[in-house]
């Protein structure tokens, strides 16, 4: 009898072989907070937060005497534009104080940053721009969603 | 969206390079190697920020070259399934549009741009809405919804979806890199 042995332990390795060939990965949904694995988890970062940590990595390089400045990466230069211009808080201390503000309310960090990122001005938008704000009770009412807009607000006026 | 990440990659050193500046030539080759490079995990390189940690070199028989266990702490951008983030529209033409977001470019096929919105072009080609409320041109600012990303080992490809003003999800959009 010739044919193969097709037992489950040999499926499962065919199907994953072309997957691993292509490089699929298990999804990853930020919507359900499904995001990464493995020995070392990633913390997420608001755009204003990675202006401040690319504006100290470009001064160090232009002290550098070999001309580090002149040979960062296109990611690194796209990166800085980008975060320059989609940062809503300038100011280090006002970022430092969004982080602050928004840990206390219950929420994870991909959650955090996103709103840090968006700013909505409702809770409507905060809800739409964040649906896994809905599910799980941290937010009942509105009104709470609407206290933590007012409070990243008052961060912005102030800033 | 930007993560702060702890990687460990092994540096190789000729020997040439050992002497007293031997740990700063590793962080050199190091920044040379891996900065602006894109894996599928991790997404785009930006910067290092910090070295944590270089182990024991441990010498490759027969070449003499040595190898670093290095840990080093970096900015990298990954985006995510579900994620909402902005972008900046680079070109539009009757196809569609094209924008970036950091170092991802993102491509948004006219099929599935709405259907209220007409390409018109011109000077400045625009995609504009029939009562002129809403124009998407080059340079315009727009929010997009992650729908799905492909990984292969060196880049990221995005299915987008295109959330218009008042935040309804419009249409699905195909990536820049089809290849379903």
């Amino acid at each position: 009898d010739a044919e193969p042995n097709r037992s489950s332990g040999s499926r499962r390795r065919r199907d994953r072989a072309p997957a691993a060939m292509s490089g699929m990965e298990e999804e990853e949904n930020a919507a359900e907070l499904k995001i990464g694995e493995g020995p070392s988890l990633p913390s997420p970062l608001m755009n204003c937060e990675v202006a401040i940590i690319l504006e100290h990595k470009w001064e160090q390089l232009q002290h550098m005497s070999d001309g580090g400045a002149d040979q960062v990466s296109q990611v690194f230069e796209k990166s800085q534009a980008y975060v320059k211009r989609f940062s809503r808080y300038k100011n280090p201390d006002a970022v430092r104080q969004v982080r602050e503000t928004l840990s206390r309310y219950s929420l994870v960090e991909f959650e955090l940053c996103t709103l840090g990122n968006l700013c909505p001005d409702t809770a409507d938008e905060a809800k739409a721009l964040v649906p896994s704000l809905v599910p799980g009770g941290r937010f009942d009412s509105d009104d709470r969603v609407d206290k933590m807009l007012n409070d990243l607000s008052l961060i912005k006026k102030f800033e | 969206m930007f993560f702060h990440i702890v990687l460990e990659r092994n540096m190789q050193l000729h020997p040439r390079h050992f002497g007293p500046h031997l740990r700063d030539k590793l962080v050199a080759k190091l920044m040379k190697d891996v900065e602006g490079t894109c894996s599928g995990r991790h997404g785009f390189v930006v910067a290092i920020t910090g070295v944590e940690d270089i182990g024991k070199g441990l010498i490759r028989e027969g070449t003499g070259f040595v190898t670093f266990p290095v840990k080093y702490q970096c900015v990298v951008f990954r985006p995510f399934k579900g994620e909402i983030l902005e972008a900046v529209v680079t070109m539009v033409n009757k196809m569609g549009f094209f924008a970036e977001a950091g170092p991802v470019q993102i491509f948004v096929s006219n099929h599935l741009i709405p259907d209220d919105m007409e390409f018109q072009s011109g000077d400045v080609p625009n995609y504009t809405t029939s009562d002129g409320s809403v124009k998407i041109q080059k340079e315009s600012e727009v929010r997009l919804k992650i729908i799905g990303t492909r990984v292969d080992a060196t880049e990221i490809a995005c299915v987008v979806l295109f959330a218009n003003s008042n935040l309804d999800i419009a249409c699905l959009i195909s990536p820049r890199k089809p290849a379903y």
